[in-house]
């Protein structure tokens, strides 16, 4: 009985040591990354850079609008705290996050809206959140959805087993090269060429706001109203083969909101170029150059309000 | 409940203390419970077909043993052995022999009345325990044991958790006499046991799951890739399934060993093998000894007159089968008759081989045998792992055909996809070059040593190197 204690024993203790080891010099790894998601959560979570406007929402967001180009135009600094895939209340989440941390109030915060984003809720990748477990407000977030952040934080040197090979990367590059050099884009995600671009009709079934996003929304509105921050709701613009505006009972719900907590709605889906296949990456995502385009004229618009 | 997954760590922790607290038949039957338990996290509603399984074959047997006259039990063997293939046919060959049936009258333009039989949902392990019940009736019928008498051993038998998912097949004289005994708490054995665990895992999370990420866009879209890449991800499959199978052997002799049975071994590294006859002498061990025992031979033995053609007949229609038994496709059927195809070509060059062998250094002789073997396996796995033979055939042809310009090679793999290659290339050298160390053949106490050493070395890199995203077995299909 002895040699088998002795030798579960050395392998529990090695398990534990390598794990815990990995671990952590993994997610060290990840919190000095400047590039990716891990970037945008290490600026929100560890900077206290103050900005003038903040951009939230999904990929349509991150790769949509260039922080750089709008600064230029307008005089603001600004960043973009798009997350690919984000859902509503990951929107509510960070900004809920940006203002209760070192960071300043903005004076304006323009979320990035799709149907998409508020009907179901749910989280794409919730790895990408675990280095920041100890954040009360991404932990209570990630909980809700996803068990694993729950046995992180009692057994934390489990992490090593939990991230991809794309994370592992991020974090072996964060530990090993400089990444003060790194331009993070002000979280902007530049795409280039025309990729997936498919002549799809975009569902015309007409979606509407779930009860949860609804209220997520609601939150957001009573945030930004609490700190007298201006809150633009933008529609970006889709490929042409998308059929008019956005669907009535979506826009019906968005102007209920407008009317309550004295927000502006900005509806771009046919923005004047969208009919420009060389602008898109596919059939909702600009690429770098319509990126750029399309800035410029959302930076005329915000220009328009001052 | 897949064994590289935290829900089987819990039930096998919990499994063992209480397994070796129990005596006697309280043991057996909590094996059986447990082993039951285990299936039914993978399929309970098939809990009935193996139920079914177990008792006709079990009373087939008994009956055997009873009656005296020689045709009678013929009759109950036979019937045995139809209605064990009749069920393996129905839930798993059905549909795939109609769609083929209905595909020959379409090209006809004939009217084919037979629907599909309803969307059947395979039952997992049913190719693997359905040959032991056949075995089984089968060796009752020839003398080659005796029927068993209790039912729980029996059940016990067919139920073992670690072979009943995707084998080892085992025959009756090895693991139905091992229930029939008591198995003492042997410290050294349980580790062995645990150490061959922790060896399938790491060949299965480190090496396959991590080689699958290559393979599959290859295998998925070939016209999309460089002849060079398909070329890597051919070879690539070769080791992922042998990794993910070998592996899965290891965890289920490693926990069989906890338990203080001995299953049978399935492997005995294939890729060295000189010769495509002695590959399926070194490659799922199990499965090619049943061919041979109950397939193989009793054709030979029934043209026994027919004299080499004997020999060439049941060949092909071994390897057939062989192939057939992987699964209804016919990408599975031409992987079989290719290596039907090999070794007969080998027993007619039989004699020339022995020439070549004498004028060449054996050292030259036995390194391109090799090399020729392994790419032969290497070429016919492309049928064993495309999803269809369409499939399969555009991959051999991406092979020779490129689809993207010349010098593209390796410019569809991103940094990651280079760097998992790199980590699976090393992980593939510390495979062969510890696989040989895990033999139980070690004196007690520096194999006590060596097994922690090795244990540790292994857990580090696993932890480290894994993929952690459970995936399922390619052996499970079958």
């Amino acid at each position: 009985m002895k040699r088998l204690l002795l030798y579960l024993g050395t392998l529990l203790t090695v398990f534990i040591a390598v794990s815990f080891i990995a671990t952590n010099l993994l997610e060290y790894g990840l919190k000095l990354q400047r590039k990716d998601s891990f970037g945008t959560l290490n600026h929100l979570t560890a900077n206290s850079e103050a900005h003038d406007v903040i951009f939230l929402g999904s990929s349509l967001a991150k790769n949509n609008l260039d922080p750089a180009v709008f600064d230029s135009i307008t005089g603001f600094n600004s960043y973009n705290f798009g997350f690919y895939a984000a859902k509503i209340d990951q929107n509510r989440m960070i900004l809920e996050r940006y203002l209760s941390s070192s960071h300043p109030a903005p004076k304006m915060v323009v979320l990035v809206l799709e149907e998409n984003a508020v009907d179901t809720l749910y989280i794409k990748f919730p790895p990408q959140y675990y280095p920041y477990r100890e954040d009360s407000i991404i932990y209570n977030y990630v909980a809700g959805y996803d068990k694993g952040i729950w046995v992180l934080h009692y057994a934390p040197f489990l992490g090593i087993t939990q991230y991809n090979d794309y994370v592992k990367k991020l974090g072996i590059e964060g530990l090993f090269s400089s990444m003060k050099n790194v331009n993070n884009h002000k979280g902007f995600d530049p795409l280039t060429g025309i990729h997936k671009m498919t002549t799809t009709r975009f569902s015309d079934k007409n979606i509407r706001i779930s009860e949860k996003g609804y209220s997520e929304m609601e939150r957001i509105c009573v945030l930004c109203r609490d700190q007298n921050i201006k809150l633009v709701f933008l529609v970006p613009p889709y490929y042409y083969t998308r059929k008019g505006a956005v669907h009535s009972g979506f826009a019906d719900q968005l102007a209920a909101l407008r009317d309550k907590y004295a927000i502006i709605i900005m509806d771009h889906t046919t923005w004047p170029q969208h009919v420009q296949k060389s602008l898109f990456y596919d059939k909702a995502h600009l690429n770098e150059n319509g990126a750029r385009l399309y800035t410029i004229a959302f930076s005329d618009s915000i220009r328009a309000l001052k | 409940m897949l064994f590289n997954s935290i829900s089987f760590l819990v039930f096998f922790a919990l499994v063992v203390p209480v397994f070796f607290l129990l005596r006697g038949k309280a043991r057996l039957l909590f094996l059986l419970a447990g082993s039951l338990f285990f299936y039914c996290c993978a399929e309970p509603k098939y809990l009935v077909l193996i139920g079914f399984s177990t008792l006709f074959s079990y009373f087939a047997a008994r009956s055997i043993s009873s009656v005296k006259e020689e045709r009678k039990k013929r009759r109950i063997m036979v019937l045995n052995v139809c209605v064990a293939l009749i069920v393996l046919f129905f839930f798993k060959y059905f549909n795939f022999f109609n769609d083929s049936l209905r595909s020959v009258f379409t090209y006809f333009h004939l009217h084919y009345p037979v629907p599909d039989l309803f969307n059947l949902v395979f039952p997992i392990g049913i190719s693997f325990y359905t040959f032991e019940t056949i075995s089984y009736v089968i060796d009752v019928f020839t003398g080659v044991r005796e029927a068993e008498k209790d039912l729980a051993v029996y059940a016990t038998y067919i139920a073992f958790f670690p072979k009943l998912l995707a084998g080892p097949i085992e025959q009756s004289t090895n693991l139905l006499p091992q229930l029939n005994t008591e198995t003492k708490f042997d410290q050294d054995r349980i580790i062995y046991g645990l150490t061959r665990m922790l060896w399938g895992f790491f060949k299965k999370v480190v090496i396959a799951d991590r080689l699958a990420l290559i393979i599959n866009p290859v295998f998925d879209s070939p016209s999309s890739y460089h002849p060079l890449t398909i070329l890597v991800g051919c070879y690539a499959t070769a080791m992922q399934v042998y990794c993910d199978f070998s592996g899965y052997s290891d965890i289920a002799i490693g926990a069989s060993k906890v338990l203080g049975y001995d299953i049978v071994e399935n492997f005995d590294q294939p890729f060295l093998s000189r010769s495509v006859g002695e590959f399926w002498r070194r490659w799922h061990m199990s499965l090619s000894f049943w061919l041979r025992d109950y397939l193989f031979n009793p054709i030979v033995y029934s043209r026994r007159k027919w004299g080499k053609y004997a020999l060439i007949i049941s060949t092909f229609i071994t390897f057939i089968l062989c192939g057939l038994w992987h699964g209804p496709r016919w990408s599975f059927v031409v992987f079989g008759l290719l290596q039907g195809l090999a070794i007969c070509l080998e027993l007619m060059l039989q004699p020339r081989r022995k020439k070549w062998a004498a004028r060449f250094p054996p050292f030259f002789y036995n390194t391109l045998s090799m090399f020729i073997t392994f790419h032969f396996t290497v070429f016919s796995f492309i049928f064993f792992r495309a999803k269809d033979l369409h499939s399969s055939l555009n991959v051999v042809y991406g092979l020779f055909h490129s689809g993207q310009p010349a010098g593209s090679v390796g410019s569809e793999l991103s940094g990651l996809g280079i760097l998992t290659i790199v980590i699976s290339l090393m992980m593939i050298l510390y495979m062969f070059v510890v696989e040989k160390r895990l033999s139980p053949t070690f004196n007690k106490l520096r194999y006590f040593r060596q097994s922690i050493v090795f244990g540790a070395i292994t857990l580090s890199l696993l932890l480290v190197f894994g993929y952690f995203d459970p995936q399922t077995f390619i052996y499970f299909q079958f």
